[in-house]
């Protein structure tokens, strides 16, 4: 073979390795161009409309994001969001942590039996786990039922419902387990030798956490954590249910503005400026692993 | 297979489907004989593509005349009444949904946004055999300038709701949802039309017709309204199982409906009750919008719906509902046809009117988007 004919075939060689991987991941290209960036292409467009009613025309303005913008209302629902979706996201990574890490290294063989029964709460409907915290938390819930039972209190606790901590403890249960699935796929690059090594060099139980595990899973660990804010933070049906008035949403007004008040724009608007807070957000916490200099932390 | 023996399976198959065509109408009868003038003439079969709330199907009392006629239902289930419209118009007058039914709110913005198609009543025999009150052209409706866009068929009204073990004496007048009693045990509907409308008639205001002054009565009558509860229920249904687990104990705005979502929660104490002030009415209609294509089976639907046998028995699967046909008041049983006291409508209607939806252009009046915002406000506060 000659050498051109050596290059030729490399050549050849090389465009099938690089068509391989283009042909395996264009069926979730084509969805992701389908099902997100077109419709959020549509959103840029509609955002920039002129309000018709159920309609939208030109000329394009600035209008929606001016009135999205400054809204009290807007405000409010937005702070509501972001302090829901936070108080959510850490709560679910602090009980994530440590379930993790169990999972990893003390379970054994009946790692996967556990990781079943931790993940088997997603099979249950979204409203029935919702309704299940309206039972347990409920005037005549199981918990205060079972505190009356014990002599403990005399009338039900009245602010186990219909308040924050309600809407909190329901998303953490409905989130907890993608964010143990998350910290567990971080955990699983770090072997036991690692722990064991500091062990040797005489690193005690919370030094190993603080110097070796912790570097190591922070990316992991904020990946979770955005997880759970963003879900939290756009969810409208849980804080409806047990949230009472402190617990309604920004993305309720997404809604009414679509359907009940038919503004296009300045729904397709504030569902924008979302968008960009939760990228904003995503962006300040790379920013912060950068800076403490967690983003480069490598297992080998 | 031969000619011969084709045409014997295809008689023996004819013989078969007549067979079961006689069994049928012998189960179901009672029901078809009223709406089968009008199949008889029309090409009814197909699909009816329906859009409208779950349970307004009445599978049990509307199902034997589609069975009947070959008709399938595909049904499409709204989650609240913005979502017709919505649907409708995201079809940029394409074909796809058949039949609605519409809150008569509504009424102005379908005629604005240009949804509905004028029915012909000739389609309809039955209308004939309606309540008079249903007949009218009632505010305009149902029926403006002489075109008739809707039948009416499911009504009702709203007042309160409450658990009878907890408050014995039924509550006569909207004044105890602010009793310091009551503090933390009501419960509000998150329906944005229905609190200011409700609101509105307590304090004697349209909200069709709203100024700026009437409209912050309401909203500061709703903000009290929402301090005494322990928030807003996001649904009629999680209104009812709120006081059903015993989270509350009266809820406003309460829809009959409710006692048996309470009842199908395990509490049969609650109870409805039309307070003193009275309260406000809903009535549902059915409609063909502008994306029907199967005009002669939805004609046919409709025909059967307001026939009076059927017509009690949709009432009677509603829960607690109203009738719209004369003839079905006879056919009604006994908690069903105490209700309502059918003799008098116009003097129920005006103790419980139906009442237009905010506009939604206006320069006189409060607009609904404002309507909207408010309660969003009112919710968060």
């Amino acid at each position: 073979m000659s050498a051109a004919e050596n290059e030729a075939t490399q050549a050849a060689r090389a465009r099938g390795l690089q068509l391989g991987p283009v042909l395996l991941t264009l069926p979730a290209t084509a969805a992701m161009l389908v099902f997100f960036v077109a419709p959020i292409a549509i959103f840029v467009v509609y955002s920039f409309l002129t309000a018709q009613l159920y309609d939208v025309s030109r000329p394009f303005t600035l209008d929606a994001y001016s009135a999205a913008l400054n809204s009290d209302l807007n405000r409010t629902l937005a702070r509501n969001s972001i302090e829901i979706g936070l108080l959510s996201a850490i709560f679910s990574v602090a009980l994530a942590l440590p379930v993790a890490y169990w999972l990893r290294y003390a379970t054994g063989r009946w790692r996967m039996v556990v990781l079943f029964l931790i993940t088997a709460s997603m099979f249950a409907s979204y409203l029935v786990r919702i309704y299940a915290w309206r039972t347990m938390l409920g005037e005549h819930g199981v918990v205060n039922s079972a505190l009356e039972s014990l002599g403990i209190i005399d009338q039900p606790l009245g602010f186990l419902i219909f308040n924050r901590f309600a809407v909190t403890v329901a998303l953490v249960h409905i989130f907890l387990p993608y964010a143990v699935l998350v910290l567990f796929a971080g955990f699983q690059p770090i072997r036991p030798g690692l722990l064991e090594a500091a062990q040797d060099l005489g690193a005690g139980a919370y030094v190993r956490w603080r110097r070796v595990i912790l570097p190591l899973v922070a990316a992991p660990a904020l990946s979770a954590f955005l997880f759970v804010f963003v879900l939290s933070a756009s969810d409208y049906v849980t804080p409806q249910f047990v949230g009472g008035s402190s617990g309604v949403m920004l993305g309720v007004q997404v809604q009414a503005n679509f359907t009940t008040v038919g503004n296009y724009p300045l729904g397709a608007a504030t569902s924008l400026l979302m968008l960009a807070a939760f990228v904003t957000l995503y962006f300040a916490i790379r920013f912060g692993l950068r800076l403490a200099k967690l983003d480069r932390v490598r297992f080998s | 297979m031969s000619e011969s023996t084709f045409e014997s399976a295809l008689s023996r198959r004819r013989l078969l489907q007549g067979a079961g065509a006689v069994v049928a109408s012998v189960g179901v009868s009672p029901w078809l004989a009223e709406s089968t003038a009008f199949g008889a003439e029309s090409k009814v079969g197909g699909t009816i593509d329906f859009l409208s709330w779950q349970g307004y199907d009445s599978p049990k009392s509307l199902g034997p005349w589609l069975k009947a006629n070959g008709v399938k239902l595909k049904p499409t289930y709204i989650a609240t009444h913005d979502d017709i419209q919505a649907k409708i118009l995201a079809l940029h007058g394409g074909k796809g949904y058949d039949i609605i039914t519409y809150y008569q709110g509504y009424k102005q913005l379908y005629d604005q946004l240009k949804i509905l198609t004028p029915l012909d009543e000739k389609k309809i025999p039955n209308i004939k055999g309606m309540l008079p009150f249903f007949k009218s052209n009632y505010r305009g409706f149902w029926v403006k300038n002489g075109v008739r866009t809707a039948v009416p068929m499911y009504w009702g009204a709203l007042g309160l709701v409450y658990d009878s073990k907890a408050m014995p004496t039924a509550p006569n007048s909207y004044d105890i949802l602010f009793t310091k009693k009551l503090k933390g045990a009501v419960t509000v509907d998150d329906d944005p039309v229905g609190v200011y409308t409700l609101a509105g008639h307590t304090l004697k205001i349209n909200v069709a017709t709203m100024t700026q002054a009437q409209f912050d009565k309401i909203s500061a009558y709703l903000e009290k309204l929402v301090k005494q509860s322990k928030g807003v229920a996001p649904s009629y249904g999680d209104c009812a199982k709120r006081i059903a687990d015993g989270d509350a104990v009266i809820g406003w705005p309460g829809w009959a409906a409710q006692v048996g979502f309470a009842a199908g929660s395990g509490n049969k104490n609650v109870k409805f009750v039309l307070p003193k002030e009275g309260g406000y009415a809903y009535c549902d209609s059915w409609a063909i919008p502008i994306s029907n294509d199967n005009p002669d089976a939805t004609y046919g639907y409709i025909n059967n719906a307001i026939s009076p046998k059927v017509n009690a028995a949709a009432a009677e699967e509603q829960i607690l509902g109203g009738v719209t046909s004369a003839g079905a008041v006879k056919y009604l049983d006994k908690q069903t046809a105490a209700l309502y006291d059918y003799k008098n409508l116009n003097n129920f209607f005006a103790k419980a009117p139906l009442y237009a939806n905010p506009p939604v252009k206006s320069s006189n009046y409060i607009t609904i988007d404002k309507v909207i915002a408010k309660w969003q406000e009112i919710k968060a506060s």
